[in-house]
C-alpha cells in the first residue's frame, strides 16, 4: 500500500514494546511518498529521585551518581530502540531518524509532533507502562483525544 | 499487509467528513474496496438515513469499489462486529475531540473501536485538511431536511436539537451531583 500523497512527514512513537515496533514495522511496509520523511521518537522519563534531607552528603552524591547511571543505561537501550526503527524506515526508502527526547511520554510526543510539523502519528496500541492497560495503553488514549494531527494506531 | 478492505464508518457529521476525504484516499493508493458503514440507534428506523448513506458514498465513490452498509446498534460495538465480519484491514474514522464532562456523557466511539478493533485504526480529528493529492470532487454535505427534533418534536438539524441536549445534560449533571453527594444518603430527613 502506497501511503497516501499528503502523508511526507511522520512522526512513530516508540516506547520499546511489541506494539511499538509493530507501529514502525507498519509504516515500513507503505510506499514512501517522494520526499516521505519519518522521525522515530522514544521519550525517555527521567529518573526521579526523592528529596533527601536527612541523608548525609556523601550517600546522597552515591544515590545520584547511581540515578545518573539508571538513566544512562535507559538513553542507551532507547538509542538502540530508535536506531533499529530509523534504519528499518530508510531501508524501506523513507529518510528516517531517531529522535531521543526527555520528560512525560505524552507531552513530549505531542511536541515533536508540533517540531516536525508531522501529518500524522503513529502508534503502537499497547506500550510498555509499568500498568498494563486493558487492550489500549494510557498514551495512545490521551494521543487520541489530544493530537492534533491523525492518529494511526497499529495492533 | 495490504489492506483490501477499508472501512469508514459516518455518522455525518463534518468530523466524519474530514475522515471520509482520508479514507477515499487511502482506498485509491491501495486499490482496495471502500466500505462505508452507518450504525442507527436501537430504536430508530432506520430506512430514514438510507438516502443519507446513498449520498455519502456516492460523494466518495468515483473510481473506488464502495459497499454501504446500515446495521442498527450501538455504534461501536457495531462498527467493530463489522469490521471482523468483512475482514477489514483498516479503519478510519472521524473523532470529534471531546474530553472532560461531554466526553463522560456522550462517551466516545472512536474510543470502543480503537480499543476493539482486530486492526489499525485511523483517526481522523474534527478540521483535519484534507489530503492535497487525492480530493473528493464534490464532498458536499448530503442535503440535510429539517427532521423533527426526538425530544421535543420541533424542527431541527440534527437529530436532538440543542435546547433539548442542553437540557438532557444538565439533567444528567444534577443526577450524578445527587448520586455522588456525599453524606447520608438515603436517609429519612
Amino acid at each position: 500500500m502506497a501511503a497516501p500523497r499528503s502523508y511526507r512527514r511522520i512522526v512513530v512513537g516508540l516506547d520499546g514494546s511489541a506494539h511499538s515496533r509493530r507501529a514502525a514495522a507498519f509504516v515500513a511496509r507503505l510506499r514512501p511518498p517522494r520526499g516521505g520523511r519519518v522521525t522515530c521518537v522514544r521519550v525517555v522519563e527521567p529518573v526521579r529521585l526523592p528529596s533527601m534531607p536527612l541523608v548525609p552528603g556523601p550517600m546522597r552524591a552515591q544515590i545520584a551518581a547511581q540515578a545518573a547511571a539508571m538513566e544512562r543505561g535507559r538513553r542507551a537501550v532507547a538509542r538502540r530502540q530508535v536506531d533499529w526503527a530509523a534504519a528499518l524506515l530508510a531501508k524501506a526508502g523513507w529518510r528516517a531518524r531517531g529522535v531521543l527526547r526527555t520528560g512525560l511520554p505524552l507531552r513530549e510526543l505531542l511536541a515533536a509532533v508540533r517540531a516536525e510539523r508531522a501529518d500524522v502519528l503513529v502508534v503502537g496500541a499497547r506500550g510498555a507502562g509499568a500498568v498494563t492497560h486493558f487492550l489500549l495503553g494510557s498514551v495512545a488514549e490521551a494521543a487520541l483525544k489530544r493530537s492534533p494531527v491523525e492518529v494511526l494506531v497499529v495492533k | 499487509m495490504r489492506p483490501t478492505e477499508i472501512l469508514f464508518p459516518t455518522d455525518f457529521s463534518p468530523a466524519s467528513e474530514a475522515a471520509g476525504r482520508i479514507a477515499r484516499a487511502m482506498a485509491l493508493e491501495a486499490g482496495a474496496r471502500l466500505h462505508v458503514l452507518h450504525v442507527v440507534p436501537p430504536v430508530t428506523d432506520p430506512s430514514t438515513f438510507s438516502e443519507r448513506l446513498a449520498h455519502a458514498a456516492q460523494a466518495l465513490a468515483e473510481g473506488l469499489r464502495v459497499e454501504t452498509a446500515l446495521r442498527t446498534g450501538l455504534a461501536g460495538r457495531t462498527i467493530v462486529d463489522y469490521a471482523r465480519e468483512k475482514g477489514i484491514g483498516l479503519v478510519v474514522l472521524g473523532t470529534h475531540g471531546r474530553t472532560g464532562w461531554s466526553h463522560a456523557i456522550l462517551g466516545s466511539v472512536a474510543e470502543t473501536v480503537v480499543r476493539l478493533a482486530p486492526c489499525p485504526i485511523l483517526t481522523v480529528p474534527a478540521g483535519s485538511l484534507e489530503p492535497a493529492g487525492a480530493a473528493t470532487p464534490a464532498a458536499t454535505a448530503a442535503p440535510t431536511p429539517p427532521r423533527p427534533c426526538l425530544v421535543c418534536g420541533k424542527p431541527s438539524d440534527e437529530l436532538i436539537c440543542e435546547p433539548c441536549r442542553a437540557h438532557i445534560r444538565a439533567e444528567a449533571m444534577d443526577q450524578k451531583r445527587e448520586a455522588e453527594r456525599p453524606g447520608r444518603r438515603g436517609m429519612p430527613v
